[in-house]
């Protein structure tokens, strides 16, 4: 009972962190869930109202960066999934690199999105310049630097966090768990993308 | 019952005074600490937005100009709202009382992050910062609703006060966060859900609404700013945009936030309820499950705020109904409680006195929001002084007596100190009437037409509008005669010993005050929570 004490004196032993960890992390992702379900439900709801605008906001956007960065989310979430199984069964090295490339994988992501920031900017079509668009249009765009605005946003915090967990997976002897959650939060953002790549990129008026 | 706190903890000090430098108190990761900085500044919070309730009231003692002018009078409501309810009555006591209680509760030593708890204090005092900084620049006249097209086009400092909301919706996810993994996780071996005291089940459904509701807020709210300042159009119809999109999403969160204030005020009641009539709850798992009732169903009757907004009567119709069923989980509550006081041994203490205040502010306005839910009758008050009187007396009937019940209840706990009974229960009398006076007025003004958020009536509304102000006088002299009490007693009340009530539940079972890390021993699972068949022998 004395040990057992001890133990929840501490604060929390080094096991039960993990598992607050994961809980904490599980609920947070609920409340970032819920943060896009709200701007998915815009889009449905400026999409029926405007369905030609949107279709043709669609058409207006770089297809093939949308559908690459499809590609490259998924692969680092595949690399830092394979991450997690590496460091579990002891290969710190291995789990180390699959961290870089998931982490270069997602500069690459944001490369390539800045890249289509500044061929809207270039043609004009800033976020500050939403509202000299027609009305339907208006709408898409908006929703469109706010969703992707709000995604890369959320790219940007995952590298943070990879990055603070690499460091203490390096040199810290962090195990696999605190490496899982970061891994978690870093798939909820490739989720979110695959559903804003099609919302985006693919449901236009043509098809190419 | 033990000796004062200090001595009877063997050698470690009370929380309260094992470190006393500033920076112990504002780099401290204690839950107690925290609690208490949060208390201090929703209190504050509180007396900023009284005084300018008190000012609206003064303005309207007679029909036209009195004190202020009306852009000011604009101002000056949506400054209270958005202070009483952003600044204090969300805060209030899921992050004071539920910081301070919750581990004590469950017999941990910490929240699950404690950390995370000190951050979502400071997060709370920035959005705090510049929600008011916004007072600097003239102020906002949106109402604290925000509601578009107006607050996208309004002239006033909408982008501070909006962003100041936004930010404080922060810290309430990083509470809620915290409060949830902190009931699932630091429950002691041996203690199974329904052990846990009935308070914790009222901050728990709580911060599940925190968690889950308050992104949809931040949304709305940010994109209010990018259209104040952009001109995004979103909720502007020459736009494309669609200005009932906001209030759907406004209300998505804003609706559940009432249960926000509500349900932590319910787990007080709760407590206090089953200490003064040393009984155990008629039905603790109707107590608990009425509880995630309220928080889940409050998730589906956002629309009940939109039935004069073109919704279709399809909609209102089912939302209408979903509404009534939360009438059902509070019937349920009060029926339980007044049955765990049905041949109880009742204590008539100052916290007993606001749990008779709570049920009957708290049934009658209920009633009326009964009432409210059918649209054929919510077409007829919709925006007049019924909802604003209605929802005071949820709010502030609810909240609030469930706040200062709670603070008298559990100034022992946090202070060792008792309160002082007689003032206490001077202050409830001036409360509950002066309570009354302010708001049954206003039932009758909304009523019979007046419009709520309009600077000038018509000269046959004046005398319940006089009546109305001297209610809120005395109501503000009662609130400010408890926690004037409240806060002698606290330095200077007589000491408290550890359980000063008898109470069964958990957090009695240490000293009071606690020592830092809460028990010196593992907490004693047994009697129950509520369990007063038995000799306490942790007396």
């Amino acid at each position: 009972m004395t040990e057992l004490f001890a133990e929840t004196q501490d604060g929390v032993a080094l096991a039960e962190r993990d598992s607050l960890r994961r809980l904490g992390m599980m609920v947070f992702l609920a409340s970032e869930a819920m943060l896009f379900a709200g701007m998915f439900t815009l889009y449905a709801a400026g999409r029926i109202r405007h369905p030609q605008a949107f279709a043709d906001g669609v058409d207006h956007n770089l297809r093939w960066v949308g559908t690459a960065n499809t590609y490259v989310l998924l692969t680092s979430s595949w690399c830092i999934a394979m991450a997690v199984v590496r460091l579990r069964s002891g290969s710190r090295r291995s789990a180390l690199l699959l961290v870089s490339a998931t982490m270069l994988l997602g500069l690459l992501f944001l490369g390539l999105k800045g890249y289509e920031y500044q061929w809207h900017l270039a043609e004009g079509d800033g976020p500050m310049a939403v509202a000299r668009h027609d009305p339907g249009i208006a709408l898409f765009m908006g929703l469109y630097w706010l969703m992707t605005g709000t995604h890369a946003l959320h790219v940007i915090a995952g590298l943070i966090f990879l990055g603070y967990v690499a460091w203490r997976v390096a040199y810290r002897q962090a195990n696999d768990r605190l490496l899982e959650v970061a891994a978690w939060y870093w798939h909820l953002v490739d989720l979110i993308w695959v559903f804003i790549w099609p919302l985006f990129y693919l449901l236009g008026r043509v098809s190419r | 019952m033990t000796p004062p706190a200090q001595d009877s903890t063997a050698g470690a000090k009370s929380y309260l005074v094992a470190e006393t430098t500033w920076s112990s108190w504002l780099m401290t990761s204690d839950h107690k600490r925290i609690g208490i900085m949060f208390l201090a500044a929703t209190f504050l919070a509180m007396l900023l937005g009284g005084v300018v309730a008190l000012i609206l009231r003064i303005e309207h003692l007679t029909p036209h100009h009195t004190v202020v002018d009306a852009m000011t009078y604009n101002r000056l409501f949506t400054l209270h709202g958005v202070i009483m309810v952003w600044l204090f009555m969300i805060p209030a006591i899921p992050a004071g009382l539920g910081n301070f209680l919750l581990p004590l509760m469950l017999g941990a030593r910490d929240v699950a992050f404690p950390r995370l708890n000190l951050l979502s204090f400071y997060v709370y005092l920035l959005g705090a910062g510049i929600t008011l900084s916004a007072m600097l620049m003239g102020g906002t006249d949106t109402g604290w609703t925000f509601y578009t097209p107006y607050s996208a086009t309004s002239p006033t400092a909408v982008a501070p006060v909006v962003a100041g909301v936004f930010v404080l919706g922060i810290s309430s996810i990083m509470s809620g966060i915290n409060f949830i993994v902190t009931t699932h996780a630091l429950r002691p071996r041996g203690m199974g859900w329904f052990d846990m005291p009935l308070f914790v089940w009222g901050i728990y459904a709580t911060s599940i609404i925190q968690v889950l509701a308050t992104p949809v807020l931040g949304l709305s709210l940010a994109l209010v700013v990018l259209d104040h300042s952009f001109s995004w159009g979103i909720f502007d119809p020459a736009r494309g945009g669609d200005p009932v999109l906001f209030e759907h999403l406004f209300w998505f969160y804003s609706h559940p936030a009432v249960y926000i204030m509500i349900l932590p005020a319910m787990g007080v009641i709760s407590e206090v309820v089953c200490t003064f009539s040393r009984k155990n709850p008629l039905s603790y798992k109707a107590i608990a499950y009425s509880s995630l009732g309220i928080a889940l169903v409050g998730f589906l009757t956002w629309g009940h705020h939109l039935f004069v907004a073109g919704q279709s009567a399809y909609a209102s119709g089912a939302f209408g109904i979903i509404s009534e069923l939360v009438a059902v989980f509070s019937a349920i509550k009060v029926v339980t409680w007044l049955g765990t006081m049905y041949r109880g041994s009742i204590a008539f203490t100052t916290p007993m006195a606001y749990v008779f205040i709570f049920l009957f502010l708290f049934v009658f306005g209920g009633m009326t929001g009964v009432a409210q839910a059918a649209m054929s009758l919510d077409v007829h008050w919709h925006d007049t002084y019924f909802i604003v009187a209605h929802f005071h007396f949820i709010m502030v009937g609810g909240t609030l007596t469930g706040l200062i019940a709670g603070l008298h209840y559990w100034l022992p706990k946090i202070t060792g100190r008792l309160p002082n009974e007689r003032v206490g229960l001077i202050a409830a009398a001036l409360v509950l009437m002066g309570f009354v006076i302010t708001f049954v007025p206003q039932f009758l003004l909304g009523n019979a037409g007046m419009p709520r958020r309009y600077y000038d009536y018509p000269v046959r509304f004046q005398a319940l509008n006089v009546i109305s102000t001297v209610g809120s006088w005395l109501l503000s002299s009662g609130i400010l005669l408890a926690f004037g009490s409240l806060l002698h007693a606290a330095f200077r009340g007589p000491r408290a010993g550890s359980n000063p009530w008898g109470s069964r539940s958990f957090e009695w079972r240490t000293a009071s005050p606690p020592i830092t890390a809460n028990f010196e021993r593992p907490l004693d699972l047994v009697p129950g929570a509520y369990d007063y068949s038995v000799v306490n022998p942790h007396d």
